[in-house]
């Protein structure tokens, strides 16, 4: 056979960065994974053990003597990989969706392990954080007759004998969301006198209802009908526990105190599952029913988030929640092996890695047919989507137009519309001005406390140096009982979180609260007392009307919701956006749904006396409700609506499900945020906002399953071509995967890509396709398709380049169409010059290796080179600098005693500086600990032009091609074990002039349009123990067209933590 | 594969003849690069193994243009060929020819030699082509007295892992007995009409690479009678030189 490389493929590569370390023999934790496939997936390839893999619409079943026979072999394997690392702690071992173990590791038991012919990967057991109604309506369910609950049954039926596992925080097991009684008018109850509304657990489920404080068996029921918790890897970590933590299934606690940090995992599960009907109940009053999406489905519960002691967290509260990866893979397998048809996961995830180890735990899922819901991250609007895994569903948030409204009425004058969710109406009351209701009068309070003051802060408040940029606020500020008690008071918005300042008025006694915003943007919040957040405008006349009228009183009404006036949806700003740093082929997130003022059960409150009653099941629980925001609250309403089509569509795929949400979805409106991170592009809200009624029947779906998986990973690289899957199923070109998105990062001329369809309709239908993307010729292959109730066809869409800019995204869409359905996909794509890796890495002291370039023109291409240059390493120490902006100010100040500035001088036709920490050279870290040491880089000019915060201490920037100038590189002590920490900074500044190791670095003579060509690089007679930098540099016609970095660490590197700093979604 | 010649067959050369004769013992080895680092050449640039140089050229079409660039280098199987999927069956060090560029291999000593036989594969750009028959290897020798002599083979396809292999081929007598000046090597690529490209006028769009190793090799053995005279020779000079 002859064959024509038509269309070569447009190269994705991926950079690897690896540093080297210095032996230690303190153990850290690592998950190992192993080669052999776990239980979900495995297909029988080994004589004498039967596949174990579940088929298509069955769950797997671990009691099964094959399954059991394959995870004693698969536990024969770990413990004879285990044995070559004898004094290792093991933390956990997996065998059902993940195949591998935790352990305590040295560095030398690492480099062991690296060696080993049965260990896949290694990597750091990251900590990982939590992402912090009535969406029903706004999401259509409940639309009489066409709503899905409808279709499905209604809402005593929608979701019913599907089964959502929630992995989270754990779960507050008394709000009536878990019930499985109704009373006489049919809502929810405990109340043994109640009807029974839930049979026993579905056939399929195999879980267990762990106990253990403040929880019992009697906690679970045929709604609730398991929960477990996983602390292995928590426990590893030598954390102390913070007091409103229970060491069971049940959430931690939720205020008053801001340290109490519980709530969420109780918050996703009801969103997800939590029962209709029921009453929500704030401050004793009501507020109207609450349902989850699929009110139906049954709960189970996986708790691996925990809150403990933690003086660095950036709210000032002393403590944080987190939530360990290897925690986390333990209660996916878990799940999985429970049997849950749906897994819902709002917690942080890898950023850059589409083979981190959660991503692969829930690949294993998916592949038994769980579908998986996941948050996209609260680090909007910048670049920065997680849970980049294409057989899990990446959810975004936005906003939804209901709105819970009420109204202040001044005693003898005029009425305003606020928002709150207030559920007892106030009578005329007294109102005071909050800069009126201290002893210590307003105009002799210094600057700090004038700001604690007027903005009603709480002691707590007023100690958190967060909350006081300008000096700390003393008791002065204070409201004092004596002028409060039996009063309306008026705060400002700003710094602190809207509740906290009802709390603090109700710590003085006051009887509500009328809070003003600080422009025209009322939030609607479960405050602990009567309360209305009105505009600054109606905020001015409200204080103009008492300010002549010191005895006026004002009734606030009870809540109402409505359809608001705001449009709806709109991306919020805090959801993280794409494009994929992990492969900007695969478009992330997948969609968007409601993640804002999203209300909900949490946890209760409470101080450590009351949680040791409920430890001690001495007092129960009692349920609660409250507002929340975030990419976390938008993931459960798609977990909730997987349920719904899983219910509906018993033998979907997770990837059908996943199809059909996104080809139905609609686009948000605008959010006028500039640039990339753009409301209305892909990168913010993927194929758009999920639209669940249509999903129920899209006419077509992109199915997808492990070979596909498989494939894509083998061309993306992330598996070697010898990998036995690779060997199996072969290679696809990641815009290749059959996703309903998609996206080609790199169109080097002309770009074929492929997809295939399934007709997951009644009836033979005639699909006609319509698509545009400006500046490209876009063609589909065939137009037309007619397909038969389940038969699949391919189609193909080639991209011409006609003018299209280099360099830039174009968007558009592909729109199948049966004159019935509506089947749309993004279509994203990117004319490129040239495509190159950003970076290539070795061990080795000579090398010689190619790097291939996809090129997009025809003609010479010009090479730089420069390096190699071993690190030019500085050893300094360095105390603690301000958290509240991560020693910018400092830096910029020219250093200080937290912040170490060194001045670095950047030649001209300089390719490439870098600057690096790392976690093996720091004092903290060689003590047993861990500093937490950033980078902050200016330029000439006192720009900051660069900078890397994450969680350890293991930093990098790197300028490519930085202008000339003299740099300013500060080491910022973020949070150094014992306040200072001794480091060693590495510097790498490579210009075209430096040589070094025999480097060299040539490209091709010629290059062609749409085609590719070798560079070669080679390198000898390097140092061992030294790491060292080079550049190439790209050039067509005298224009920088691409940059390959190459990285020889000849220091037997062991794996590292890489996450960033969790971002906060503040409610103030 | 090791070349053969022994220590004491080329002592004996050495000293009875000097390194500007040829030696005059069995002469046949393998090119096999075991020598070379690990190292890269652009066109026009050399290295040396096993007595042999190898000079790189580039592609037709890139000469035809005065253009020059990355054209062949020493590779190791087990370190791995980087993006460019090394053939499989060989873990130790081969030379590739890259970008359609091609080499002229000529022996650093002698004038002329022959070539039996070799290991070749194909050099793909990307990994995860479809298993098939991309192009071919070309031999073209230069003959010490005038003309040429060419062959071509096909690149073997992919084994059960989905890598490209290495071949071993086996030159027919009319290309091996002929002794070469100078023996260039390059590869051209089928462009779907069914003809294999890489000239000017048809360039092969950087496809043509390819990899090869253990080169075997011989130089002209001078018949018995003349050896035997030439023995002689050494150790009347060697009797000469211990009378002094």
């Amino acid at each position: 056979m002859k064959l024509r490389p038509v269309s070569l493929a447009v190269l994705a590569l991926s950079a690897g960065i690896a540093f080297s370390a210095q032996a230690q023999e303190v153990r850290r934790s690592y998950i190992v994974q192993l080669a052999d496939k776990p239980a979900a997936t495995y297909e029988g390839d080994i004589t004498g053990l039967p596949a174990t893999k579940p088929a298509p619409g069955s769950k797997l079943n671990v009691t099964a003597a094959d399954v059991q026979n394959y995870i004693s072999y698969l536990e024969q394997k770990q413990a004879s990989v285990q044995a070559a690392v004898a004094n290792a702690e093991i933390l956990h071992t997996y065998q059902v969706a993940f195949n591998g173990f935790a352990a305590l590791l040295t560095d030398s038991e690492v480099r062991e392990l690296k060696k080993n012919g049965a260990v896949a990967h290694i990597s750091v057991d990251e900590e990982r954080q939590l992402d912090t109604n009535y969406t029903p309506i706004f999401l259509g369910l409940t639309q009489p007759g066409t709503g899905l609950w409808d279709r499905l049954g209604g809402k005593g039926a929608a979701g019913d004998n599907v089964i959502i596992g929630v992995i989270d925080g754990g779960i507050w097991p008394e709000n009536p969301a878990y019930a499985d009684r109704v009373d006489a008018d049919g809502r929810p109850t405990f109340d043994l006198s109640g009807t029974l509304a839930y049979p026993a657990a579905p056939g399929h489920w195999k879980g267990t209802c762990q106990t253990g404080e403040g929880f019992t068996a009697n906690n679970c029921n045929n709604k609730l009908i398991g929960a477990r918790y996983f602390d292995t890897s928590y426990k590893a970590q030598k954390k102390t526990t913070h007091y409103s933590d229970f060491v069971s299934p049940r959430d931690s606690m939720n205020g008053p105190d801001l340290a109490n940090k519980g709530g969420h995992g109780t918050h996703t599960s009801s969103t997800a599952g939590g029962n209709a009907l029921v009453q929500t109940r704030i401050n004793g009053g009501t507020l109207g029913e609450f349902s989850g999406i699929a009110p139906r489905a049954r709960i189970a519960s996986y708790k691996v988030c925990w809150t403990y002691l933690d003086s660095t967290h950036p709210d000032g509260s002393g403590s944080r929640n987190s939530c360990y990866n290897s925690d986390s893979i333990a209660a996916i397998n878990q799940a999985v092996a429970d049997g849950v048809d749906v897994i819902n996961f709002s917690i942080s995830g890898s950023q850059t890695d589409v083979m981190d180890p959660v991503e692969m735990a829930f690949f294993n899922a998916a592949n038994a047919g769980v579908f998986v819901a996941t948050s996209a991250g609260n680090s909007g609007p910048g670049n920065a989507v997680a849970h980049l895994g294409p057989w899990v569903t990446t959810v975004a948030a936005s906003t939804h137009n209901r709105i819970s409204v009420n109204t202040v009425t001044l005693a003898g004058g005029a009425s305003y519309q606020g928002q709150s969710y207030n559920a007892n109406t106030l009578p005329d009351t007294p109102m005071i001005l909050a800069e009126n209701a201290g002893i210590v009068p307003y105009a002799n309070l210094s600057a700090a406390d004038k700001l604690a003051r007027r903005l009603c802060y709480t002691a707590a408040d007023r100690a958190n140096p967060a909350y006081n940029t300008q000096g700390a606020a003393t008791s002065a500020a204070a409201l004092d009982k004596s002028l409060v008690e039996g009063k309306i008071v008026i705060c400002a918005r700003g710094n602190t979180a809207r509740v906290d300042k009802g709390v603090a008025v109700k710590e003085a006694g006051g009887a509500g609260m009328i809070l003003t915003d600080t422009a025209s943007a009322p939030v609607a919040d479960a405050h602990v007392l009567p309360a209305i957040h009105v505009t600054l405008a109606d905020g001015n006349a409200i204080r103009t009307w008492l300010a002549t009228r010191p005895e006026a009183a004002a009734s606030i009404s009870r809540s109402q919701t409505m359809a608001g006036p705001t449009p709806a949806p709109r991306m919020a700003s805090f959801s993280s956006r794409g494009p994929n740093k992990g492969d900007p082929n695969v478009l992330k997130p997948d969609l968007t749904a409601p993640g804002v003022d999203i209300l909900a059960a949490v946890a209760a409150g409470g101080n450590q006396a009351l949680r040791d009653e409920i430890a001690n099941n001495i007092t129960p629980g009692s349920p609660m409700w409250q507002t929340m925001q975030g990419t976390s609250m938008s993931s459960p309403h798609v977990a909730g609506m997987g349920a719904l089509l899983r219910q509906m569509h018993p033998s979907w795929s997770p990837a059908a499900i996943k199809s059909a949400l996104m080809t139905t979805a609609y686009s948000t409106q605008n959010d006028n945020v500039a640039g990339l991170s753009n409301g209305l592009l892909p990168w913010s809200q993927g194929a758009g906002h999920a639209a669940p009624n249509l999903a129920a029947d899209p006419g077509l779906v992109y199915d997808s399953n492990k070979v596909d998986w498989y494939r894509y990973l083998c061309g993306l690289g992330k598996l070697p071509a010898s990998n036995v899957n690779c060997v199996n199923f072969g290679q696809i070109q990641p815009y290749n995967l059959n996703l309903p998105s998609l996206t080609a990062s790199d169109v080097l001329g002309k770009l074929t890509l492929t997809r295939t369809v399934t007709n997951v309709g009644t009836e033979t239908a005639t699909y006609t396709a319509a698509t545009r993307l400006d500046g490209f010729d876009v063609v589909v292959s065939p137009a037309s398709m007619t397909l038969q109730p389940n038969e699949k066809k391919t189609f193909t869409v080639t991209l011409t380049n006609k003018t299209a800019a280099m360099g830039t995204w174009a968007y558009g869409h592909l729109t199948w169409s049966d004159g019935k359905h509506i089947v749309r996909s993004p279509l994203t794509a990117r004319a490129s010059a040239l495509s190159v890796r950003s970076a290539i890495s070795s061990e080795a002291v000579n090398g010689a290796q190619s790097i291939t370039i996809g090129t997009g023109y025809t003609g010479a291409l010009t090479v730089q080179k420069g390096g190699l240059k071993p690190a030019l390493r500085s050893t300094d120490s360095v105390g603690q600098a301000n958290k509240a902006d991560e020693g910018l100010a400092e830096c910029v100040a020219g250093g200080s005693s937290g912040v170490k500035a060194t001045s670095v001088t950047i030649p001209a036709n300089t390719l490439v500086a870098r600057f690096t920490t790392r976690d093996a050279d720091t004092s903290g870290y060689q003590a047993g600990g861990v500093d937490d040491l950033d980078l902050i880089v200016l330029n000439s000019a006192g720009t900051k032009v660069g900078g890397s915060a994450k969680t350890t201490s293991n930093e990098a920037v790197t300028l490519n091609s930085p202008a000339a100038g003299t740099y300013r590189v500060c080491v910022v002590g973020y949070n150094p074990k014992g306040g200072n920490a001794s480091y060693v900074l590495n510097s790498w500044v490579v210009g075209t002039a430096d040589t070094g190791g025999n480097f060299k670095a040539s490209g091709p003579a010629m290059v062609y349009t749409g085609g590719t060509g070798t560079v070669t690089t080679s390198w000898s007679g390097l140092e061992g123990g030294k790491s060292y930098l080079g550049a190439i540099r790209y050039l067509q016609s005298g224009t920088v067209r691409g940059m390959t970095l190459v990285e020889v660490d000849a220091t037997d590197p062991v794996p590292e933590a890489q996450s960033s700093k969790p971002a906060v979604v503040t409610n103030s | 594969m090791k070349r053969n010649r022994t220590l004491l067959k080329t002592s004996i050369a050495t000293a009875l003849l000097g390194a500007a004769f040829a030696s005059p013992a069995a002469l046949a080895g393998a090119i096999d690069f075991e020598d070379s680092i690990l190292t890269t050449i652009d066109g026009s640039q050399s290295l040396t193994s096993r007595g042999y140089r190898f000079t790189a050229e580039d592609s037709p079409i890139a000469q035809y243009y005065g253009a020059t660039g990355a054209a062949g280098g020493v590779y190791s199987g087990a370190q791995g060929c980087g993006d460019t999927p090394c053939p499989a069956g060989n873990a130790s060090r081969f030379y590739v020819g890259v970008n359609d560029g091609s080499v002229t291999v000529t022996n650093t000593e002698r004038p002329t030699f022959r070539i039996a036989g070799l290991d070749f594969g194909f050099l793909a750009p990307l990994p995860g082509l479809e298993d098939g028959i991309w192009g071919q290897l070309r031999l073209t020798g230069y003959l010490a007295g005038g003309g040429s002599i060419a062959t071509a083979l096909d690149f073997a396809g992919q084994n059960a892992d989905g890598d490209f292999m290495f071949k071993n081929w086996m030159l027919d007598a009319a290309f091996s007995n002929t002794f070469l000046n100078s023996l260039n090597i390059s590869a051209c690529w089928y462009d779907g009409s069914g003809a294999c490209v890489n000239s000017a006028d048809s360039p092969a769009m950087n496809y043509a690479q390819f990899a090869i190793d253990n080169l075997n090799v011989n130089v002209p053995e001078p018949t018995a009678p003349a050896l035997l005279m030439l023995g002689a020779l050494g150790m009347a000079l060697t009797a000469r030189r211990r009378a002094k």
